[in-house]
């Protein structure tokens, strides 16, 4: 009698917490929305060739300082392709350490150092993304600034134009243009 | 205790390890919060409707602990939520250096680097830019401090002088709790639970949108505790219930502008061994008002009012107003980071006096005028900065204070900080120093009267601190500092036998606390600090009847070691250890207690936990009663019990 008491309080329980678990599915986490949006870009801009020494040349995203991600970004680009190449990513400690990659996320611990990160990351081809709007007054292309529990897209349209990069009107539409 | 290496998390904030730019193997095992859906998941969706998706609580960056120049800790949300604790003052149990003793079941003595009474006066405390100690004496009544715990973002401490930005009575430290904001804390959440000392606690908030720029949120808590039990045997008697509720509205009503009002109002009732109930309600409302001016600037206003009302049968009955209006401008300018700002703040009170004792005048305007700057100059950035200050101000009782303050901060290498500071900081009089009357039971004549011409408090500190960051796994932070009072409160014997209040106590104390953080693996980290505290009173030409040991009551040694592992998908176990060596003057033991929590989250918006606290004895002393033969002393029990944490 005792287990059988014991076992039905059990079952009730765990009914309990299926039950509780079930209420509505959680929102997503901020830089797992931000991986996603970042696996887009390389989706919705075109890069020139010139940005390739070879037809072999992998897609590199750059991570500059702190890396927010972590696996996130991985799990995003996972299985995809930019025109048939490989996307990998690669991490700088500092500005100083910048090299070539063709898409570069600067986190915002970096908001010290945009100067000479936009200093050292000046190329034709490539992609700058960072996260507040001080990116872009610093020259920065793409900002992906979180405001009342969304991420918005806003785009430094000067920035952009100076640059040989081509922009989908698909990733326009949802962005904000300055 | 030397040997025992402890303490401190510093961890936070690493540059993902990459050293020379390689491309970097996808990381294995970083877990997935349970519940989110994953980047390959959100993948499938269109561009569009990425930009209209909500996120859930936005991580938080504040600046980088390992590059302030004081001695500074951050007790976080889930430090809270580890512990299982339920209240604040055992909150402060968590960080390094704090030292927090249970009186009754309502009072708590609570200090930093010493000078620790019931009515310990030399610790600025605020809540969401709300001052909470009372200037009746400096000090705070910790039995009104709620919220719901739950929606708490973080506590900061810090341990020194702060009296540049913090002004008055910031003198040994500054505790500054910060709750989320409402756009974090949206939907339901409920949390609570009950055991053999915790009788019900808990409380329900729910959060959600106004507009599409407004979020808000209300809560209702309630706490209800047991007695605590009597040295030698026997109940307390001194139960304790509260209840509280709330909300808070954050608008960001323009890109560049954000205003905040919030609002609390609790009632509560606390049994006493000797006499009646005491009866507490209070009720307070702030706006906040901060806008970005460019890139470079930021100007935030802010205005309060805050009243509370305590009744204590037969000893005195306080109602009391506060006003406070603020304004601070910050901007970055070459290689300054500047922020000034000024402030005012006016008390009222109108006191119940009693036959045993009288605040005289029975009410009274404190007005209080301050202003303050600091400039943070990065002489050479990223490597060496000073940091100069002062605040200014004038107040009703000793007139104008000066608290300036200056500090370096050297960071030789990206994984070593040295900082210093020296500093001098006010604990200004108050109603307890200047207005208070004491009457002798029997005859009804005064005894120990307070003084008009009381001064303020001084101390000027010295510190030293050292961070280093050995392995990506293992921190330490090393702070020390030599303190220098003066004009201490003392009790005089007058000639005709009458106790006057005066200042004519110097002291001298120094101090230092280890602390560590050690991730050992990934999903077992440890914890602690140990702090070691020592105080020389210099008596000179005092009479003090409490021979210079009435103003603090302060262990020379302390630790805490927490142990955080992550057991299994869900599985929480989270361990305490403390020490507290023996207090001098009324001599109270030393003790060890552990703290245990295990906790099983079968999904990300449930958690089901079961929480013990002072687990190896049924009850211990924290605070002995000066005179154990009118008030015996009241000693803390273990407890243990269940706590429900669902959102939906």
């Amino acid at each position: 009698m005792e287990l059988l008491r014991q076992l039905r309080l059990s079952i009730g329980l765990t009914l309990t917490f299926v039950w509780a678990c079930a209420a509505q599915p959680a929102p997503p986490g901020e830089y797992s929305l931000k991986a996603v949006f970042l696996y887009n870009f390389v989706r919705f801009v075109d890069w020139p060739e010139s940005a390739f020494t070879s037809p072999n040349d992998p897609f590199v995203i750059g991570i500059v300082g702190s890396d927010p991600f972590g696996a996130l970004l991985y799990e995003a680009i996972a299985g995809e392709t930019y025109h048939g190449r490989p996307i990998t990513v690669v991490h700088f400690a500092t500005p100083r350490d910048i090299r070539h990659c063709h898409l570069l996320f600067v986190s915002q611990g970096n908001r010290n150092h945009y100067d000479a990160i936009l200093e050292q990351a000046s190329g034709q081809g490539l992609l700058t993304v960072g996260e507040t709007e001080s990116f872009l007054d610093r020259g920065g292309m793409i900002a992906l600034t979180t405001e009342q529990s969304r991420v918005h897209v806003r785009i430094n349209g000067t920035a952009l134009r100076n640059s040989a990069l081509g922009v989908s009107s698909k990733l326009l539409q949802v962005a904000q243009i300055r | 205790m030397r040997h025992l290496v402890a303490t401190l998390c510093f961890l936070a904030l690493t540059p993902a390890g990459a050293q020379a730019p390689q491309q970097t193997p996808a990381p294995t095992a970083t877990p997935k919060p349970l519940g989110y859906p994953s980047p390959a998941e959100l993948k499938k969706l269109p561009l569009e409707q990425l930009v209209d998706l909500q996120i859930t609580s936005v991580a938080r960056r504040p600046e980088p602990l390992s590059q302030a120049a004081s001695a500074v800790d951050v007790i976080t949300s889930e430090d809270i939520q580890r512990s299982g604790v339920t209240n604040f003052p055992d909150a402060l149990r968590l960080a390094p250096e704090m030292e927090v003793a249970q009186i009754s079941g309502h009072e708590w003595a609570i200090s930093t680097r010493g000078f620790n009474i019931s009515t310990a006066n030399k610790l600025q405390v605020l809540m969401d830019g709300r001052t909470l100690y009372t200037p009746l004496f400096s000090g705070v009544f910790w039995d009104v401090q709620q919220t719901f715990l739950p929606d708490v973002e973080q506590i900061e401490i810090i341990r020194g002088p702060g009296g540049t930005l913090w002004g008055a009575d910031a003198v040994n430290g500054v505790i500054n709790i910060r709750t989320k904001p409402a756009n974090e804390t949206q939907g339901f959440l409920l949390w609570g639970g009950a055991g053999n000392e915790e009788i019900g606690f808990g409380g329900i908030r729910y959060g959600g949108m106004l507009n599409a720029d407004t979020a808000y949120r209300a809560y209702v808590t309630h706490d209800s505790r047991d007695s605590l039990t009597l040295s030698g045997g026997g109940d307390a008697h001194d139960d304790y219930q509260i209840t509280q509720g709330g909300f808070r509205i954050d608008s960001k009503f323009t890109h560049d502008d954000l205003l905040t009002v919030q609002g609390d109002a609790y009632g509560g009732t606390f049994s006493q061994l000797n006499g009646g109930d005491v009866d507490v309600d209070g009720q307070n409302i702030i706006g906040r008002w901060s806008r970005d001016l460019g890139e470079n600037s930021s100007l935030s206003v802010q205005a309060y009012f805050d009243r509370t009302h305590r009744f204590v049968p037969d000893v005195f009955e306080e109602t009391r107003d506060t006003y406070d209006v603020e304004f601070q401008h910050r901007f970055w300018i070459a290689q300054h980071d500047v922020i000034y700002g000024a402030n005012y703040r006016g008390s009222h009170d109108d006191i119940g006096n009693t036959a045993a004792v009288a605040f005289l005048p029975a009410t009274e305007t404190e007005n209080l005028v301050s202003g303050y700057f600091q400039d943070e100059w990065h002489l050479v950035p990223e490597i060496f900065s000073i940091i100069g200050g002062s605040k200014f101000e004038w107040n009703s009782f000793s007139g104008f204070e000066v608290q300036p303050s200056g500090r370096f901060l050297w960071t030789p290498t990206k994984t070593q900080t040295v900082w210093g500071a020296v500093s001098r900081a006010v604990r200004t009089p108050t109603r307890l120093d200047e207005d208070v009357v004491f009457y002798n039971a029997v005859t009804g004549t005064p005894f120990l009267i307070g003084n008009k011409s009381f001064d303020s408090e001084v101390l000027v500190a010295y510190e030293l601190g050292y961070r280093v960051k050995a392995t990506p796994q293992l921190s330490f932070d090393l702070a020390g500092y030599y303190n220098d009072y003066d004009n201490l409160r003392s009790v005089e014997v007058r000639d005709d036998g009458l106790l006057v209040i005066d200042n004519l106590l110097k002291a001298q104390s120094y101090g230092a606390t280890l602390s560590s953080r050690w991730q050992a693996t990934d999903w077992w980290r440890i914890d602690g600090s140990v702090s070691l505290f020592h105080l020389d009173v210099v008596r000179g030409n005092s009479t003090d009847v409490n021979h210079g040991r009435g103003e603090g009551n302060d262990p020379e040694a302390s630790f805490v070691i927490h142990s955080g592992m992550d057991l299994t998908k869900g599985v929480f176990f989270d361990s305490y250890l403390r020490y507290v060596d023996n207090l001098p003057s009324p001599p109270t033991p030393a003790y060890v207690e552990l703290d245990a929590r295990l906790a099983w989250s079968p999904c990300k918006n449930l958690e089901v936990a079961i929480v013990g606290r002072n687990l190896l004895d049924n009850a211990h002393p924290e605070f002995a009663s000066p005179n154990p033969a009118v008030v015996p002393t009241r000693e803390v029990q273990r407890s243990v019990y269940a706590t429900i944490r669902w959102s939906f």
